[in-house]
């Protein structure tokens, strides 16, 4: 399918105080930033069970990640 | 047997019926359009164009699936409308979101073809977004209608149109995604160029929880905590409680928003947290 080139690229920008942007995540992305933290980021952890179909119920709320300034 | 067949073929013929009517009132919009509070009235098939800019095609300038949208959204396959009725500083789709000239034409072809892509990579739901989708409605619902089979459609929008816009929406969307931007007009004009913002938002926001299921985002943005955030917890304090609330806290500045000193900067995370605890103190339903 081809709508353009940009449809496979994810946006990351690192802050200094090392939080993360994430602006089009993959799941593909998903599973670099959680062996990138250890697999400690709720947020994260709770998209990648998510993907794999599982339950997507309550969860923290804690981290920025793929929180961009849609629209 | 023999009756339930004929209602059967009776009732696809009013559903025939209702979408041909669906149809015809969006296309009406292409000659006097007031998809939006603009209500620019534009003749688009005679190459006039209002505020957004847009014509009678609609272009996706992206589409993928996503796993950053609210948890119960996900895998969810976004479709990057270009083209948008409000004008914000910090876009973070810069000008991909303000040129409607650029993209793949929205075609039933593309759309089916693009659907069957995202369902090999588990996408759930299909999710409009932008730019805005609301000015490109006749186009996309012409789209869908030609679709064969549509998964649960999503409709990611700045809840700017008017009430004709959301009469199309009904009976279509099934999940509203509403981001609610700004907490006074004030704001809204200085930062994304629209007027009577709070009002048109607040309507619509209570048609939208009639018709469909609701998701209420909020950016938050530096500077704007008692001025924008405050407001609108407050509004769905009062006026939709239990609604769901996403905060987003990942804002950048981004587009032009170095013209505008406070947001030259990425947020403080300290608001973020300020935040959540607002609205854990006002029994806001925060979704992930």
């Amino acid at each position: 399918m081809n709508a353009d080139d940009e449809t496979n690229v994810t946006d990351i920008q690192l802050l200094p105080d090392g939080r993360i942007c994430v602006f089009g995540t993959s799941e593909e992305v998903l599973e670099v930033l959680d062996e990138l933290q250890g697999g400690l980021d709720p947020i994260v952890a709770r998209r990648l069970e998510a993907s794999r179909g599982g339950d997507v119920g309550e969860a923290d709320n804690e981290m920025m990640t793929n929180r961009g300034n849609h629209g | 047997m023999h009756s339930r067949g004929f209602f059967l073929v009776g009732c696809a013929m009013m559903v025939e019926v209702g979408e041909r009517e669906r149809l015809a009132r969006a296309e009406r919009h292409l000659r006097s359009c007031t998809l939006c509070e603009h209500r620019c009235r534009v003749d688009r098939l005679m190459g006039e164009r209002g505020p957004c800019h847009a014509g009678p095609t609609a272009r996706v300038f992206r589409h993928r699936v996503e796993y950053g949208e609210e948890v119960e959204l996900v895998p969810s396959h976004l479709f990057y409308l270009s083209g948008c009725d409000l004008r914000c500083a910090f876009c973070i789709a810069e000008a991909n979101a303000f040129n409607p000239q650029i993209g793949t034409e929205l075609t039933p072809d593309f759309l089916d073809r693009a659907i069957a892509w995202g369902r090999g990579r588990g996408a759930r739901n299909l999710q409009w977004v932008g730019g805005e989708p609301t000015i490109h409605l006749p186009a996309i619902l012409a789209a869908m209608a030609g679709c064969g089979d549509l998964p649960p459609i999503v409709w990611k929008s700045d809840f700017y149109g008017t009430p004709a816009a959301f009469s199309l929406l009904d009976g279509v969307v099934d999940v509203y995604v509403a981001d609610f931007k700004f907490g006074n007009d004030a704001c809204a004009a200085r930062i994304a160029k629209v007027d009577r913002y709070v009002a048109t938002v607040a309507r619509n926001l209570a048609v939208a929880a009639e018709q469909g299921d609701l998701i209420i985002r909020h950016l938050l943005i530096p500077g704007h905590f008692d001025c924008c955030y405050r407001p609108v917890v407050e509004h769905l304090a009062r006026e939709l409680p239990g609604v769901k609330f996403s905060i987003r806290d990942g804002y950048l500045p981004r587009w032009q928003a170095w013209h505008y000193g406070e947001l030259a900067h990425p947020l403080d995370p300290a608001i973020a947290t300020q935040a959540r605890k607002l609205a854990a103190d006002r029994g806001l339903n925060v979704v992930p």
